[in-house]
């Protein structure tokens, strides 16, 4: 392995929005969440990221050859944003790369930052996932968005190797989607879920199947859509392996974020010697690596504060989401 | 506010800073940048701050400009830096009893508002530290 | 009987787009000039008079004479803001006169200051219409150009003259624009450039129009006793004036331009005991071409009518009768609403004492300054004395 994780972080606004709440609007709660995490009308996809990556680019004082920031949420359609994030860390001469287009991009983004670092092409990569929901009047009762955002410094050295698998991008589906132009966020259930099930049956046998997957402590995944856990039995994975590595229960389908924040998760709860598969997934496509741990990271204790939070009411997640200015 | 303005102040505004008089030393608040209010010198430099501070007065707005319509009540407060400046502060989004006089803060970056022209501008508000 | 304000020093900065500097960047830069050129410390002026015609709508800021007071040492001394449309300069610099004449103040600073590009064209041509009636006559679209081109056609149709004689007014002033560091336009034009140059409001072509600018200028005025003390060329304001006219387009006729002009120069002439065929150099307004030809008729070196005629013989170029906007005027400097007036000001005070950067008039004695605005609502007037 060449490419290593040195640090991480994680943000998390702290309001939570109940299915209670959500029901109380569209006389249906979220789609099998607890709660979501809600971002205050002043936060946007930069800001998380700014809070996610600040502490670890301190400690290394902004010495950064590249960021790559992993979202489908920038505050624009059309303008840059890892280079206003890299002004807002005060990372001077570094590559500034966006990646978007699916859920994807935060594994994508790890890779790339892999391949970056491989060879002493470049000292340290900053790859930043961020996810700020703007949701279409309804979306919450089939989505359930949150919000957040996770920040991985990929270098040369670091508590755990990063090792990445073949890719698989054979499928090509539309499950959710979007055309330009349109407002409306598109979606076919009944292919959200069938693309998740072949696609996590073709990973587990390409693997070896489900024993091969035994050796994993944590399977840290984009696990946006709870439904998709009733596959997880079935393609092998333990209620060990990923119940305290799941942050949708109580954050929601937080986008690409979701594979950074349960990655997070993972290390913090890693001693040496563990291995954790990061699985990428979107579209019926999936996008993996092999994540061992050399030594315990700093344990962020993430689990608990993740899951606590200020109860919003439905006003201010009125507000917040649709940015309607209440009071005015 | 244009985006021609943005192009000048966006970035510096993210930043707690201010300006350090070569001649006698004396450190001044951002606002004045052109000429030391203590020597009269004109010879300044840009100092960044800690972003470290102090509550030194609190207070909570109502009726808010227009462009800050709807985040009402928000906690403004007057505060006293690490480096010992007097500056005006924007707290983040808390419970208004949250913070009193002398409690310790921090800065951040925050969406502060969006300009005439849709540029959105990121700046300072500061969170309990 | 002449006044005798000394002009002490003075400052400006560059007129153009200039996308990097702020509002009080371009007026703490002219202030300093000034003062610098004055020899004058910050602590020795008595009075800050600060013209700016718009900055709420430009730049988001009020309070300027605050601002730039604080921004130049100059707290605790009193400031005040001056505003009239596009007679802002001239109006605060006036203001300043009247102090040092009532005795109250001994020397002042008067920076005009002026930054219009931080908002779009079509937002900066509404904040200017607002310098006219904008809830009535200007409320269906009038612009200050489509009012300035009914007065043209009027001079036109009256005295015979055609586009090509007006257009001589635009090919002189763009000639010594292209001299002036200073200035914004910086080429020179042919009658048949400015004929082909698109309308902006018939008759008045592109080139016979002033663009938006950013710019600031600043003078430091002063008593006559504080002047003969000081080692400084001994430059003076001897005469002044200021007159009114209308507020309203519909009323601002060929007629009414002529005499907004012509009331307050001969007034300012008499107070200063000169006439008309002894001045040097004169900088009179024209954000259009057609203002410098009325403006040089009132102010008596041409008959009402002929003005254009002395233009195209060339005797309003430097070496000619009567040097006008040899600076290149305010079509090829640009028009900083607040600065235009103080930027009159300067030039003439430069050409007096040789420090003129563009081309110098010959050993001028005596100049004028003519500072009109808004829809033909004010117009401020300065005599000048070299003195030895």
């Amino acid at each position: 392995m060449t490419a290593f994780i040195e640090d991480y972080g994680v943000y998390v606004p702290s309001g939570r929005v109940t299915s209670k709440t959500v029901s109380s609007l569209f006389g249906k709660g979220l789609p099998g969440f607890k709660t979501v995490s809600m971002p205050e009308l002043d936060e946007d996809s930069l800001t998380m990221g700014f809070e996610a990556a600040k502490d670890s680019v301190a400690k290394i004082n902004g010495k950064v050859d590249a960021i790559i920031l992993a979202t489908n949420s920038l505050p624009f359609e059309y303008k840059k944003g890892s280079s206003l994030l890299a002004k807002m860390l005060k990372i001077e001469k570094a590559w500034c790369l966006d990646l978007g287009a699916s859920h994807l991009a935060s594994a994508e983004a790890l890779w790339l930052a892999a391949q970056l670092v491989d060879g002493g092409k470049m000292n340290r990569v900053l790859v930043i996932m961020s996810e700020h929901p703007m949701p279409q009047l309804g979306e919450e009762m089939d989505f359930g968005w949150g919000a957040g955002a996770a920040a991985f410094l990929v270098s040369s050295q670091g508590f755990a190797g990063l090792n990445f698998l073949d890719p698989d991008y054979d499928m090509e589906a539309y499950d959710v989607w979007k055309l330009r132009g349109d407002n409306k966020l598109r979606f076919r259930p009944e292919t959200l879920d069938d693309n998740f099930k072949q696609a996590m049956g073709k990973f587990v046998n390409s693997l070896g199947g489900k024993e091969a997957l035994k050796k994993y402590k944590f399977m840290a995944m984009s696990m946006n859509r709870s439904r998709w856990s009733k596959v997880i039995p079935g393609a092998g994975i333990t209620p060990e392996q990923i119940d305290s590595v799941n942050c949708a229960n109580y954050l929601g389908h937080v986008g690409t974020a979701t594979l950074g924040i349960n990655l997070a998760l993972a290390f913090d709860q890693s001693v040496s010697g563990d291995t954790i598969l990061g699985i990428g997934y979107a579209h019926g496509n999936i996008v993996s690596m092999e994540i061992k741990v050399d030594s315990a990271p700093n344990n962020l204790q993430l689990a608990d504060s993740l899951q606590c939070g200020i109860e919003k009411n439905l006003a201010d997640y009125w507000q917040a989401a649709y940015n309607r200015r209440l009071r005015s | 506010m244009s985006v021609i303005e943005y192009r000048r102040t966006a970035i510096e505004k993210m930043f707690l800073h201010g300006y350090t008089c070569n001649e006698c030393g004396v450190l001044h608040p951002f606002w004045e940048s052109y000429t030391c209010g203590a020597c009269g010198s004109s010879n300044l430099t840009k100092t960044f701050l800690s972003g470290k501070a102090k509550i030194s007065h609190i207070g909570v707005a109502y009726y808010p400009p227009t462009e800050f319509k709807g985040e009402e009540p928000y906690l403004l407060a007057e505060i006293i830096t690490e480096e010992g400046l007097r500056t005006s502060a924007r707290m983040v989004k808390m419970p208004l009893d949250t913070l009193q006089v002398d409690d310790e803060i921090k800065s951040t970056i925050r969406r502060v508002k969006v300009g005439d022209e849709g540029e959105i501008y990121y700046g300072i508000k500061f969170d309990k530290a | 009987m002449p006044i005798k304000i000394g002009v002490l020093g003075t400052g400006k900065t560059k007129h153009g787009i200039l996308y990097d500097r702020s509002l009080r960047d371009l007026m703490v830069e002219a202030g300093r000039k000034a003062m610098q050129d004055a020899q004058i410390d910050p602590k020795d002026i008595d009075l800050l008079v600060v013209g700016n015609a718009a900055s709420i709508g430009f730049n988001s800021e009020n309070n300027l004479s605050a601002m730039i007071g604080d921004h130049l040492g100059l707290v605790p001394k009193p400031n005040v803001r001056c505003e009239a449309a596009c007679g802002t300069g001239g109006w605060a610099a006036h203001i300043a006169t009247l102090g040092i004449l009532s005795g109250l103040y001994k020397t002042a600073l008067v920076i005009g200051g002026e930054k219009m590009s931080d908002v779009t064209t079509d937002v900066g041509t509404s904040i200017i219409a607002q310098a006219a009636d904008a809830k009535t006559e200007y409320f269906g679209g009038h612009t200050f150009p489509s009012g300035v081109a009914m007065y043209a056609t009027r001079y036109m149709s009256r005295f015979g003259a055609t586009e090509a004689d007006l257009a001589h007014v635009a090919v002189k002033n763009h000639y010594y624009g292209s001299k002036n560091p200073d200035a914004q336009l910086r080429f020179e034009c042919t009658i048949e450039e400015v004929l082909k140059s698109p309308y902006v409001a018939k008759p008045l072509h592109l080139l016979e129009v002033c663009p938006m600018t950013d710019a600031a200028s600043a003078v430091v005025l002063c008593s006559e006793d504080v002047m003969k003390a000081s080692n400084r060329p001994q430059i003076y304001m001897t005469g002044t004036a200021v007159g009114s006219g209308t507020y309203y387009n519909t009323c601002d006729q060929l007629e009414d331009n002529w005499a907004l002009v012509k009331g307050p120069v001969d007034q300012a002439y008499a107070m200063a005991g000169v006439k008309p065929d002894q001045i040097n150099i004169a900088e009179i307004y024209n954000a259009f071409s057609i203002q410098e030809i009325l403006g040089l008729e009132a102010a008596g070196f041409a008959p009402y009518g002929e003005g254009w005629k002395l233009v195209a013989e060339g005797q309003t170029h430097h070496d000619g009768r009567i040097p006008i906007n040899i600076s290149g005027g305010v079509l090829s400097k640009g028009h900083p609403l607040g600065a235009t007036g103080t930027s009159e000001i300067v030039d003439v005070v430069q050409q007096l004492n040789g420090t003129f950067a563009g081309v110098k008039v010959k050993d001028p004695e005596f100049g004028v300054s003519v500072n009109r605005g808004g829809p033909g609502s004010v117009c401020v007037c300065y005599v000048y004395q070299r003195m030895s």
